[in-house]
């Protein structure tokens, strides 16, 4: 926590917010759980790990629906969090994840990534305004 | 054992974040040396690899892993308080690590972690590090790690 001064109610926060966002990917029952997480002009960046960019609330809602649509099983799990950056207002935490999917066709996938959501607070909930994935091993 | 403070328990395990965060960079040594006291040890004979004693054996030790790798990424549990005395406080956690050798070479290891530190100049750095394996350790792991 020493490489910035983020309290630690804003990183619990903050972390609650990525906890539920797992939980939210992970029970596979509607893009909407998904995206109410995250702010309307929210940007999605999982250009490391070869998916698209999302910007804003209507392709995000359309990736994650797709996921519930083709996924038979989704497991992400994090450790490692850690706060990135607080300006006061704007808090960014990172964690690892080991992350697992079974498709209804196809093989499983595993990928061991790192997650770097960016917040704010807004109608007294935090929200995911960008987040992005970064491969820390090979991917495929 | 006098309960660990929360502030205490708080920086132990934001240290071992910090430190994996470190090795996993693959890059920048000062930053994770600056985790260690200058007499530091580090034990990793159970796993293989050498023991250590100051951070001159230390940088020696991770120059070569930060050269070898390509990838690599250490995912913590499970963080316990182990002991604390006032001063010194050490804390566990289960660790599964994964890496990739430049020459392609991979391991995976389950091991837990114990980091025994002392707070110096407001900074909470560890003195005695050591790992035990949890599980059986592949060959692999002395092939990337270990001294020719």
């Amino acid at each position: 926590m020493a490489r910035c001064d983020m309290p630690r109610e804003v990183f619990e926060a903050l972390s609650d917010l990525m906890t539920d966002y797992t939980y939210a990917v992970d029970n596979r029952r509607s893009g909407e759980d998904v995206a109410v997480l995250f702010t309307d002009d929210a940007v999605i960046d999982f250009s490391d790990v070869a998916f698209p960019t999302m910007r804003g609330r209507d392709e995000i809602l359309a990736f994650y629906n797709s996921l519930v649509e083709n996924m038979a099983w989704e497991f992400h799990m994090p450790a490692n969090l850690r706060p990135d950056s607080w300006d006061g207002e704007v808090g960014a935490i990172t964690a690892y994840v080991i992350g697992m999917g079974r498709p209804k066709q196809g093989d499983a996938v595993e990928v061991q990534v790192r997650y770097r959501m960016e917040c704010v607070r807004q109608d007294d909930a935090w929200k995911c305004r960008h987040f992005s994935l970064k491969a820390m091993m090979p991917v495929g | 054992m006098t309960q660990m403070p929360r502030h205490v328990r708080d920086a132990l395990q934001d240290l071992m974040v910090e430190y994996a965060y470190a090795v996993d960079a693959l890059s920048d040594i000062d930053n994770l040396l600056d985790l260690f006291t200058d007499d530091a040890q580090v034990d990793m004979t159970a796993i293989g690899l050498p023991m250590m004693y100051g951070r001159g054996d230390i940088k020696a030790f991770f120059d070569t892993v930060f050269e070898t790798m390509s990838h690599h990424f250490h995912f913590m549990s499970n963080y316990r308080p182990e002991s604390w005395d006032g001063t010194v406080g050490a804390m566990t956690s289960y660790v599964i690590g994964m890496g990739r050798a430049k020459d392609g070479n991979t391991v995976t290891v389950q091991v837990k972690y114990r980091m025994e530190c002392i707070e110096q100049d407001g900074t909470w750095k560890c003195r005695h590090y050591t790992i035990s394996p949890m599980m059986p350790l592949p060959g692999s792991l002395t092939e990337i790690h270990g001294e020719a």
